[in-house]
């Protein structure tokens, strides 16, 4: 099996609704101000072999302290690998660049060899005269060719929308500068000119690293299991208990279902010692290896075990560890399957995540230190891999250590 | 360091027809409790009993359940006689426990083979003071480590069990005050056994006797009372942004109780509420409670334990003496003596985190420090003194 994905994470809306980080403090809402998300537009329950779970969305934002030193690069280029650069000129005009741009890049672009390849530099003139689909075009490109320095430059804004940009999280000019260079690929809304920004805002670290953050926020859920009196306890423990691999929930759940009052009990306390251990949780450097960090299959494949395992880091072990210690599964998803997305073209591993309940899911989108181990619902984790390539799903099993 | 006092609060020890002990959990004998808010905000919370896990119970040996007490080797029973009147045991309760008891004294020890009768009839007065005598004496270990009960009902500490009845009524005799007076003791487990009618229902009694509580707390956030001051409480030195995580919360649903787990570093988050594994003892031993308290804000936890030549040092090293008001992973140590029996840490209001023994069999839990003073506290001395960290272990999270 080929190395667990890099590819960063390409959300698109949630259907349950917006969340509008620190609005709630930075801007206490007058009348005029857009009324904040009913409770009943955020809250999701559904019933099934799982019981009744309930949840609503949440944003998570990375810490100052994971936003590193590369992200605040102001060095605006674009890297073409092998090419040389009359091709990259003929690719440009090829893929719909107008005539002012190509002539802001014979006039302005400074072609350099780099360690990667060919990097073009291009100055604000070049970036200000590309539409959104000149952007849309390239970064498809990039993303069919050159996925390194797609990873690099692309990012998706998650809820597809502007809202964690929105409610003075930053300034009126930085969110405007933000809509103007955002541009959308299919559903998902991105940004590609993050160093270009980052130029504009001069010397002001404070907006610098707000629109950082803002741009990396992540949106992920709080799932709760519903126990009341209609609750049937021992499905309910037959299924969380996932066949053995999670038994220790029994007696928290019979404690919650014996207490008045306290009708559900949040996934923290039923999930595996890892996944809880990391869940909403961003990459610690103690996790990270020389040439790895943690990423879907890292996260995915030790989900039921006690302590994670530098050894998930090594390069081409995926393969390994499904056959050993995983069996194949067809039929329902229970919770904890490992679910494996590989592409329909040439069988290449996308993307990795586990199964939790209902459309809920574990996964961590791309080795990015920017983006947190989450609960998401798995129709918004499945729409960023709906463009240009066609995929399938193979779900695996954990065998119970005999 | 004035060492913080703890409240003394008796109870009395109930067994309630209401609670049913069957195999069908009797619905809604637990309740939530919310206590006064503070800087940490609105919290709510509510026992859940932790059962050791079914796996472990082969670990378990499974004890005669003839009672024996064992005594150091006094070499006659006058002299016994006379220890147990220097415990403070009228003579005429000693004339009782002795009555048709077999005693066997060798060069190493004194043994006790009490009747039933001398058990079942034993005053609850006579019972503690005999019983904090054997706890002096390691070859006792259901009195060098009672059963704690930090609940006033029976029906209620073992509920959702198929625990027998007839054993709930043995232990609601025998069950006797803890020296703070809150909570109680239970040490007579081998006399509970008889109860049983198989090997199965030993085992599922040993279980069940071995049950832990913990709490689960939550926070209740709203769009009014959610303020930097509560962020900043919880946030700690922790590697994680609490605020946006809890205006997120707000943002969503108003009034939201959140689960402190959530709130807690990545390493007590990863351990609240389970048992050790066989397998974190690799290294040769399990967890206690220094390596819980050392390691709370610990990304990678260093094995270090309450025993380890370096703790003092670490202590002195990486942590200060400080007074209350406490801060979210303060470490809580509990002396007796000269001795630090144990130490927890603090959480809110009077939540603590906390290991209660070094062994398999003792879960991380949240508990009331109350109930953490009363499980330990054996001979009624226990004074208290906080630790604070001096330096964030990691940077902290703008």
């Amino acid at each position: 099996m080929p190395s667990p994905c890099e590819r960063p994470f390409r959300p698109r809306r949630l259907t349950t609704g917006l969340i509008l980080l620190g609005s709630a403090l930075a801007a206490p809402s007058p009348a005029q101000e857009t009324p904040p998300p009913t409770e009943a537009a955020q809250i999701v329950r559904s019933t099934g072999p799982w019981g009744t779970i309930e949840s609503y969305p949440i944003t998570l934002e990375p810490p100052a302290s994971h936003l590193w030193e590369a992200l605040y690069d102001e060095r605006s280029y674009w890297n073409f690998g092998s090419m040389d650069q009359a091709s990259v000129r003929a690719l440009l005009a090829e893929l719909g660049f107008t005539d002012e741009t190509l002539s802001l890049v014979d006039r302005d672009g400074v072609w350099k060899p780099s360690n990667s390849g060919l990097d073009l530099e291009i100055n604000d003139a070049i970036i200000e005269s590309l539409r959104p689909e000149d952007r849309a075009a390239l970064t498809k490109w990039l993303r069919l060719n050159n996925e390194y320095h797609f990873s690099k430059v692309v990012i998706n804004l998650e809820g597809g929308d502007f809202s964690s940009f929105e409610n003075g999280k930053v300034s009126p000019a930085t969110l405007d500068l933000v809509k103007r260079m955002a541009f959308k690929r299919r559903n998902v809304l991105s940004l590609m000119d993050r160093a270009y920004i980052l130029r504009q805002l001069g010397g002001d670290a404070s907006e610098k690293e707000d629109f950082l953050r803002a741009a990396f926020a992540t949106q992920s859920l709080i799932v709760s299991l519903v126990l009341d009196e209609t609750t049937d306890l021992e499905a309910a423990v037959s299924y969380w208990s996932a066949g053995g691999l999670n038994r220790e929930i029994e007696s928290t759940l019979r404690g919650v279902l014996t207490t008045s009052g306290a009708d559900r009990v949040d996934l923290v306390q039923i999930l595996p010692p890892v996944p809880r251990r990391y869940l909403y949780g961003f990459t610690n450097l103690r996790d990270v290896g020389p040439n790895n960090t943690p990423d879907c299959f890292w996260a995915s494949v030790q989900f039921f075990h006690r302590k994670a395992s530098a050894r998930l880091l090594d390069a081409a072990i995926g393969q390994q560890h499904i056959a050993g210690d995983f069996e194949e599964v067809e039929g329902e998803p229970r919770f904890g399957d490992l679910v494996c997305m590989f592409n329909d073209t040439d069988g290449s591993f996308l993307h990795s995540y586990v199964y939790i309940a209902d459309d809920i899911v574990f996964t961590k989108n791309g080795a990015s230190f920017a983006r947190p181990f989450v609960l998401t619902r798995k129709s918004d984790m499945l729409s960023v891999y709906l463009d240009e390539s066609t995929f399938h799903q193979r779900a695996f099993r954990r065998k119970r250590a005999s | 360091m004035r060492p913080i006092s703890v409240l003394r609060i008796a109870l009395p020890l109930l067994l309630t027809a209401a609670g049913s002990l069957s195999a069908d959990p009797p619905l809604r004998v637990r309740e939530v409790i919310k206590p006064t808010p503070g800087p940490w905000g609105t919290l709510e919370y509510y026992r859940i009993p932790l059962d050791v896990p079914e796996r472990y119970l082969p670990f378990l040996t499974t004890p005669s359940q003839r009672t024996e007490w064992v005594f150091p080797p006094l070499g006659s029973e006058t002299n016994l006689r006379a220890l147990l009147s220097e415990a403070g045991i009228d003579p005429v309760e000693v004339d009782r426990l002795l009555k048709g008891s077999t005693i066997l004294s060798g060069s190493e020890i004194l043994r006790v083979f009490p009747t039933d009768e001398a058990i079942l009839e034993m005053p609850h007065e006579t019972r503690g003071r005999l019983y904090r005598l054997l706890s002096g004496y390691e070859e006792n270990p259901y009195h060098v480590r009672p059963i704690y009960i930090d609940s006033d009902n029976l029906s209620s500490w073992f509920a959702g069990s198929s625990f027998p009845r007839t054993a709930i009524e043995d232990i609601s005799k025998l069950a006797y005050a803890t020296p703070r007076e809150r909570g109680f003791f239970f040490s007579d487990t081998p006399f509970i056994l008889r109860r049983a009618s198989s090997t199965t229902e030993e085992r599922e009694i040993l279980r069940r006797l071995l049950r832990r509580q913990s709490l689960i707390v939550r926070l209740r956030v709203t769009r009014e009372n959610l303020t930097r001051e509560i962020g900043e409480y919880w946030t700690g030195y922790k590697n994680k942004a609490v605020m946006p995580l809890l205006e997120s919360v707000v943002a969503a649903k108003d009034g939201a109780a959140v689960d402190i787990a959530h709130l807690l570093p990545a390493t007590p988050r990863q351990l609240l509420n389970r048992f050790p594994d066989p397998g974190d003892g690799i290294s040769g031993r399990l967890p206690d409670w220094f390596w819980t308290c050392y390691n709370f804000f610990r990304f990678v936890p260093r094995n270090v334990y309450a025993d380890s030549p370096e703790r003092t040092a670490l202590l002195f090293r990486e942590f200060e003496p400080t007074l209350p008001p406490l801060q979210f992973g303060d470490m809580l140590l509990l002396n007796s003596g000269t001795d630090t029996i144990h130490g927890c840490v603090h959480i809110a209001d009077d939540i603590v985190y906390t290991k209660n023994g070094a062994d398999l069999f003792s879960p991380w839990a949240l508990m009331r420090l109350e109930d953490v003073v009363a499980y330990h506290d054996l001979h009624g001395d226990v004074s208290i003194s906080v630790y604070r960290r001096k330096e964030p272990v990691a940077p902290p999270i703008r």
